[in-house]
């Protein structure tokens, strides 16, 4: 997308919110699902982000970046909040909700692969994210990440290669 | 879905060998699988209609907003109380933080100084009623390199490469010297509570806002566009008036994001990493003498070098408080130094400069308007000094630093 829509878009956000909403609430709770492990929490999540972006998304500056960006990181934060408080508050886990299983790997397999790409920092889940699941091309997983291209495809070989390690210490041979 | 030759590919160019692209490229695809989760359009819908209020009024921004109390006695003020500049400025002022709030900005810092363009992202949280910062400095890929915790009579900051800590009494203990290390919040908000100065009304960027001019120090002054709604300063020039009447723009910070915390939501944000060594640093204070060292004495003492060509001669500078190492070549020094930074490497201008990773540790980049700096923070730290050099040339020296041994 040429700059000038970018900013026509981000502007057209300001003053829209069903239209942001539309366009990218069900990529928020995909984000969410994925980093807290319930795809019910991620909704009510997702909803609080999208009440935050209500609130303020009429004052944010146009700084070269989509409102996207902006709502990443709201929701970035929130699922971090959100991880601490069911820290603190969950002696036991749930099972994380989850797709049906794969033929080809074990549900225990399946869920030490999730459980560890929820380790990544940050940043790496998000680039996964961008680029796997949502299927962005480097462009513009690198317009969301406010990186260059060349930086967010390192993150992701770096969280390929702490994905492997993260597994691996947990004894399960990844990446074969 | 992407295809898995098309991540394959992206690692690849990322430095993966081919075999371990392909390894990577299934891996994360298969981590990636399970978010792949279909949102329907009714439940956007829904969703839609729970989060969007049925009658939308004005938007009130959460910044500056600690309770519902203090968004009505902040709305109450702005409606009611006549808009004397003296009254602005003392909002703007509380804006920026109290008793019982912390400050939370991200900055991007675009430093405009000849060689050493580039910006610098940052993080800081700002405890105004306690006097103290804390800042994390990012890379350009987005990992965090430093944080630094400023309070009264303490200055520490912890190098996450090597897992170092330097700790001492005020900035001029460390080589960047004060001017990379105050923060140009800080500086806001001093240069506010200090001085009368006229809210101009204009328009920024599509909003309302306000331009100040205050002063920072000598011929430097600073340009600050303030949201006319939180009062939170949105963009902050640096700017140097020059001899014939011409201003240069030092440096630019843009706020991208700003919000206040309530105390406790930020009490963590104040506890630097934990772990690796701690060095202790002070001023070197005045020198006392100066010697020229032999090559087998220098080597005694490990210092940094470039290299035998070129090199003119090693020199020990003893200060009153410690003694630093000085690999000359030519126009060009290498400084050594572990817990005393001598003074010639205080950056002698407030402008912020550039911070880059260089060998896993912060370098940070500064010009006294004739020789252009580089210092690489550590156990022992170094630095290259250089005339009417670039950052560029300063980092193909970097690059060949090693110690003698």
């Amino acid at each position: 997308m040429e700059h000038g829509d970018e900013e026509r878009t981000f502007r057209r956000y300001q003053r829209d919110f069903d239209a942001l909403f539309r366009a990218h609430y069900p990529e928020i709770v995909r984000y969410l699902a994925a980093r807290l492990g319930s795809r019910e929490a991620a909704a009510d999540v997702a909803g609080d982000v999208f009440v935050e972006a209500f609130r303020r998304a009429g004052v944010l500056r146009w700084r070269g970046k989509p409102m996207l960006a902006w709502l990443y990181r709201v929701a970035s934060n929130m699922a971090a909040d959100q991880l601490r408080r069911s820290a603190r508050e969950t002696a036991v886990a749930d099972v994380p909700e989850r797709g049906a299983p794969d033929a080809t790997e074990t549900l225990p397999e399946r869920e030490a692969v999730a459980r560890a790409l929820c380790t990544l920092p940050d940043d790496y889940q998000l680039v996964v994210h961008l680029r796997l699941v949502e299927d962005y091309a480097f462009d513009d997983v690198a317009r969301v990440m406010g990186r260059t291209v060349g930086a967010c495809q390192m993150l992701m070989l770096r969280a390929g290669r702490e994905l492997r390690e993260a597994l691996e210490r947990e004894g399960i041979r990844a990446g074969a | 879905m992407p295809a898995r030759d098309l991540i394959r590919a992206e690692l690849a160019r990322a430095g993966a060998s081919p075999d371990e692209a392909a390894r990577l490229a299934a891996l994360l695809e298969r981590a990636a699988e399970p978010a792949r989760l279909d949102v329907p359009p009714h439940e956007v819908e829904a969703m839609l209609g729970r989060v969007r209020p049925a009658r939308r009024g004005f938007r009130v921004p959460r910044l500056a907003l600690g309770a519902a109390a203090a968004v009505a006695a902040l709305l109450a003020v702005v409606l009611l109380v006549p808009r004397q500049q003296e009254d602005v400025q003392a909002r703007a002022l509380s804006a920026l933080g109290g008793a019982d709030s912390v400050l939370h900005l991200q900055l991007e810092i675009f430093s405009a100084l000849p060689g050493t363009g580039g910006t610098t992202r940052r993080e800081v949280w700002y405890d105004a009623s306690r006097r103290r910062v804390r800042w994390t400095n990012f890379s350009d890929s987005g990992d965090p390199f430093s944080d630094t915790l400023v309070e009264p009579g303490r200055f520490e900051r912890v190098l996450r490469g090597p897992r170092t800590r330097i700790v001492g009494t005020s900035c001029r203990a460390f080589a960047a010297g004060c001017a990379e290390l105050i923060d140009p919040v800080t500086r806001y908000r001093e240069s506010l509570a200090r001085v009368d100065t006229r809210f101009v009304p204009m328009s920024f960027d599509g909003r309302r806002a306000y331009r100040l001019q205050l002063p920072l120090q000598g011929r430097i002054d600073q340009i600050v566009i303030v949201d006319r709604q939180t009062l939170l300063p949105r963009s902050i020039r640096w700017r140097e008036r020059q001899d014939g009447g011409g201003v240069f723009v030092v440096a630019t910070i843009e706020l991208t994001d700003a919000e206040l915390l309530e105390r406790d939501d930020a009490r963590r944000a104040f506890e630097l990493p934990r772990g690796g060594r701690t060095v202790r640093v002070e001023p070197a204070g005045a020198k006392a003498t100066e010697r020229a060292l032999p090559l087998e004495q220098a080597r005694s003492r490990a210092p940094y070098w470039l290299g035998r060509e070129g090199l003119t001669s090693f020199r020990e500078l003893r200060y009153a408080r410690g003694n630093v190492t000085v690999a000359n070549y030519g126009t060009t020094d290498v400084w050594t130094f572990r817990d005393v930074l001598p003074p010639e490497l205080l950056a002698s201008r407030l402008s912020e400069t550039k911070t880059l990773v260089l060998h896993g540790r912060p370098a940070t980049f500064f010009s006294d308007g004739i020789r252009l700096s580089v210092v690489i923070e550590g156990a022992p730290s170094v630095a290259i000094t250089a005339p009417q050099a670039t950052k560029e040339d300063v980092i193909g020296l970097a690059e060949r630093l090693q110690r003698l041994r």
